[in-house]
């Protein structure tokens, strides 16, 4: 038995590994830096702009009793957020306690499509820039769905968002679909998941008919259907903010996955120690309304 | 006699005993780095590999090589290596001609090669010869013993995780040699014991089995048959009360055959066919068994060679060596096959296989200018086919030394090289998961250009050498997955699609460049040496890191190695490893930010876990962290013991990381443990360091006979 024991431990010995804290100062960039995120849209009411901090993500203490306190750790409330167009017109934008953002109403200063808009921000004594033009809009959308037996009488369903991609230029999309539930009480929406297809580009393909693909759901072949009502929604966007999108879904879904290199976050804010995204798009939106009863 | 032609003549002599004064003889066949002109070259002598210590006695081929300059090591552990900057799978191995894809098993940490039966080991890290082609950064050549054709002897092994045994000898004795080797490991039979019968059974064992056959027809022909198979496996099965059952199976290895026919035409000329078979594969098989259902999947990857190969020498004078030749080799490649067989939805049977061939003719020469001066002018000329796609590619090689003295010499050289087969790998360290793919029309050969300059000094006296040397590579077409790709991207099982591998590829450039410096000794009670490397690896992608350029995760800024080896007598070998190496780069999110839900009208399902305060990790810089220098000494010592009839016992003993330095193996981010006193308290991610074999003592009996 003590030998078997011994043995054992032995083996557990060679095999298992050690881990140990370590201090990040002189391995990694551990300084503190501004992070910047507004994006600019036609179609906006409201023009936001976050201006807060992009803490060390190794050795901050954040409150594990009360995450009001660990928000305040990030919060910048005395920025001075400005935006200016082309024309030299320019808008200040007050902190809003709310959303924790500077955001001034649409009305007071309309984004256009094509144009270019500038943003300049000062944060304890720091100034930091960007630019950005808005993108041209996607004139129609089209979608379609597709039925498959999957067995015991259920029908999977699945739903492709088809547009023209604008030709001569690189173009960058992200889709989606809301679709609307309406009841008695109340009536609510609910996003598609398009996973990773929602992102698409016109490398190789401009001019043509681009498009992503989700699984709508499954129905119940023998039984009648109501129709529903769904909005696609494409925004062509600015290729940072493109980037920046699709970095945080890469990372995120595959967190924990050790054969995945990290994805790189995007940055085109000018200033030291300031990262973040400046970018426009514009939003093409059409309801539709899918009958399962017609396939 | 007329000599008019050349004859063979056997001449008997008859014995007679003659009274001699002694006779002392100088045997000298180390190699004298001054009197060659071929540089970044290092012959390592097998009886060197046997001396070293080693992790758990396992004499290794490829961890030797890790110990000289130039050629880096991957993660601690494996024996995956770095050449000049290079990657994996930019190093072309050969035994007996045949290429070895995965030379690893146990996820890297031995090599495929039993040191038993290896002949020689010479590895070429620049001024590529000619006669070499296909890989950018490193040719390991390693020639397996053709057998002992006078007498049987053999050997027998048993470390602490494996055995091996070797046996050589005679067929036809002075004609037909054989030798045959094998290890297997037996980790998963002695843990049997140990594990519930109720938990059902499994575990882990690596084979590898070498059989050549060497056979002289004249003293103008020769012919050897050389063998090479090899095989890892995990499994797991388990059955369950209720008649439920699940087994799971990973399996990977390679196989080679090499036959070669060598022919004499005169003295002058010489020749070498060879028909050559390469296999690697990998094969993951899941099935569970329940209620009565029955699910299956199985998913493959491999490659297959057929190679056939001439080469020529030809010596027309003193002051020349001309080498030429031709090899062809088909290629089938499968870099997927995914087979699901489910109750509930439809099955799913889809390979991918990609054909292609690829062809080289060679001319070198070896060329003696003036005492002073060699030349090794060569150029190569290779072919790649692929469907419709052909790429055609002239490769340059020049190597040249000037003897300042007669133990001084200047050398440098150039190389352009090719490579048009790649490994997909997100780890580097050297997994079976790890793909094999072709050059296409889509994904262009990579390509590699290398200038080197060195100086070689002999100090004939003391048997001691130093050789110098500087070098500058570009890489061009390298490729790399996509952000946010890997191999278990690549399918969606649940719909059956299979997205093609080259959509999830991007190709861009490499640089390297370094100095290297080795002090050897190589006779005398004390051998061994001391090698230093200074070297710098980047990379760029348009589609990575934004376009900029990047260190390489192997980009080690510094990596020195001091291997000794004494014999203070027949009976006793001690040996002291210690090596030293600058951190590797990872990619690791350094900032946080808070979310910002709202920001965009087209919401996605966010994975984002509800954390007190929903932050999101990120970093805008790839490999923006090197990780912690490491460094370890290896002790061993062996005690010989000789006995009558040629036999000897040896008892080996090492320790691996004998002052168990934790030096990193891989570095991740976790959320620590609450500090402080509620309401009051606060939590903050850690960096944590995962260290591996620390301290791993060993035993091991080797018997000669």
């Amino acid at each position: 038995m003590i030998r078997h024991l011994t043995f054992f431990l032995f083996l557990g010995w060679c095999s298992i590994g050690c881990i140990d804290t370590v201090d990040p100062d002189e391995l990694l960039d551990v300084g503190e830096k501004t992070y910047i995120q507004s994006y600019l849209s036609p179609s906006d009411t409201v023009i936001t702009v976050y201006v807060s901090k992009a803490l060390p993500a190794v050795g901050t203490p954040l409150s594990f009793d009360n995450p009001e306190s660990g928000f305040e750790s990030f919060v910048i409330e005395d920025a001075q957020v400005v935006i200016s167009d082309e024309s030299e017109n320019e808008i200040l934008l007050p902190y809003d306690t709310e959303t924790l953002s500077y955001r001034v109403d649409a009305t007071e200063f309309p984004i256009r499509e094509e144009a270019d808009y500038f943003l300049n921000v000062s944060v304890n004594g720091r100034n930091y820039s960007a630019s950005c033009s808005i993108p041209k809009k996607v004139s129609e959308l089209t979608g379609t769905f597709t039925e498959r037996p999957s067995g015991d009488g259920f029908s999977e369903v699945e739903l492709n968002v088809a547009f023209d991609d604008l030709a001569g230029e690189s173009n960058f999309y992200i889709v989606g679909a809301q679709v609307l539930v309406e009841q008695e009480e109340e009536s609510f929406s609910f996003p598609l998941d398009f996973e990773l297809d929602r992102f698409v580009s016109d490398a190789n393909a401009d001019g043509l008919t681009l498009g992503a693909s989700t699984l709508y759901g499954f129905v119940d072949s023998n039984q009648e259907q109501e129709a529903v009502s769904l909005t696609l929604q494409v925004a062509n966007v600015g290729e940072d903010l493109f980037q920046n999108l699709r970095t945080s879904y890469l990372n995120d879904f595959n967190d924990g996955n050790p054969f995945v290199e990290y994805s790189i976050a995007p940055n085109n804010i000018v200033g030291e120690d300031g990262v973040g995204v400046f970018a426009g798009y514009q939003l093409t939106e059409q309801e539709i309304t899918y009958n399962p009863n017609d396939i | 006699m007329d000599l008019n032609e050349d004859k063979v003549l056997a001449v008997a002599l008859s014995p007679a005993a003659e009274s001699l004064e002694e006779v002392t003889v100088q045997a000298d066949n180390k190699v004298k780095e001054s009197k060659v002109t071929q540089m970044s070259t290092v012959r390592i002598n097998p009886l060197d590999i046997q001396d070293i210590p080693a992790l758990l006695s396992e004499k290794d081929v490829l961890k030797t090589l890790q110990l000289l300059p130039g050629i880096q090591g991957g993660s601690e552990g494996s024996s995956g290596f770095f050449v000049r900057g290079g990657t994996p799978d930019q190093n072309l191995i050969i035994l007996d001609d045949a290429t070895v894809y995965n030379s690893n098993h146990l996820f890297g940490f031995f090599s495929v090669f039993n040191g038993d039966a290896i002949k020689s080991v010479e590895a070429f890290k620049g001024g590529f010869p000619a006669r070499f082609g296909g890989r950018l950064s490193s040719v390991i050549k390693i020639d397996m013993k053709d057998g002992n054709k006078e007498r049987l002897s053999g050997k027998i092994n048993v470390g602490l995780i494996s055995s091996s045994a070797l046996l050589e000898g005679p067929i036809n004795k002075g004609k037909t040699s054989f030798i045959v080797s094998g290890r297997r490991t037996y980790a998963d039979v002695l843990a049997q014991p140990f594990l519930d019968a109720e938990d059902g059974s499994g575990g882990y064992y690596f084979g590898d089995l070498n059989f050549k056959v060497h056979h002289i027809f004249s003293p103008n022909d020769k012919i050897f048959w050389s063998n090479y198979f090899g095989r890892d496996k995990f499994y797991s099965n388990n059955e369950y009360d209720d008649g439920d059952s699940d087994e799971a199976n990973i399996i990977w290895g390679n196989i080679t055959s090499t036959l070669r026919w060598n022919h004499q035409f005169n003295n002058k000329l010489f020749s070498n066919t060879s028909l050559i078979y390469s296999n690697y594969n990998f094969n993951v098989s899941l099935e569970d068994n329940f209620d009565e259902n029955r699910f299956f999947f199985e998913t493959s990857s491999g490659i297959d060679d057929f190679s056939l190969k001439t080469d020529f020498d030809y010596y027309p004078n003193a002051r020349h060596t001309v080498r030429a030749g031709i090899a062809a080799t088909r290629h089938q490649f499968t870099p997927r096959r995914v087979l699901l067989e489910d109750e509930f939805s439809d099955n799913i049977d889809t390979e991918q296989e990609l054909n292609s061939f690829e062809g080289a003719v060679y001319l070198e020469d070896d060329w003696k200018v003036t005492d002073k001066l060699s030349l090794s002018p060569g150029a190569r000329v290779s072919l790649f086919n692929y469907r419709a796609t052909n790429y055609l590619n002239f490769e340059p090689r020049l190597a040249m030394a000037y003897n300042l003295k007669p133990d001084l010499s200047l050398k440098a050289s150039y190389s352009r090289m090719n490579q048009y087969i790649h490994l997909l790998s997100t780890s580097g360290i050297g997994l079976p998961t790890d793909l094999w793919v072709s050059s296409t029309d889509r994904v262009k050969p990579q390509t590699s250009q290398q200038f080197a300059l060195g100086v070689a000094k002999d100090f004939f006296d003391k048997d001691y050498s130093v050789t110098l040397e500087g070098y500058y590579k570009t890489l061009d077409d390298v490729i790399a997955y996509k952000e946010g790709a890997s191999f278990l991207a690549l399918d969606d099982l649940e719909s059956g699609r299979s997205v093609a591998w080259e959509d999830n590829i991007t190709s861009g450039k490499g640089w390297a460049y370094g100095a290297e410096i080795l002090l050897r000794k190589q006779s005398g009670p004390l051998t061994g040496w001391l090698g230093y490397t200074l070297s710098w690896s980047e990379r760029q992608f348009d589609e990575l890191n934004l376009g900029r350029k990047f260190f390489d995760r192997y980009d080690r800024r510094h990596d020195i190695s001091l291997v000794g080896i004494y014999k203070p007598s027949d009976r006793f070998t001690l040996s002291a490893t210690w090596v030293l190496a600058t951190g590797n780069n990872y990619t690791l999110p350094n900032l946080q930010r808070l979310e910002n839900p709202g920001s965009f009208p087209i919401a996605s399902q966010s994975f984002f876990g509800s954390g007190l305060v929903p932050t999101e990790d990120f970093t805008t810089q790839r490999n923006n962290f090197r990780g912690e220098t490491s460094h370890r000494l290896d002790l061993g010592v062996q005690f010989h013991k000789k006995k009558k009839k040629n036999r000897e016992r040896i008892w080996g003993l090492s320790v691996y990381n004998s002052y168990a330095r934790r030096n990193p193996f891989i570095y991740t981010i976790e959320e620590g443990d609450p500090v402080g006193e509620e309401p009051n308290r606060t939590v903050a991610k850690e960096l944590k360091r995962v260290s591996v074999l620390v301290l791993i003592p060993s035993i091991n009996y080797t018997f000669k006979f």
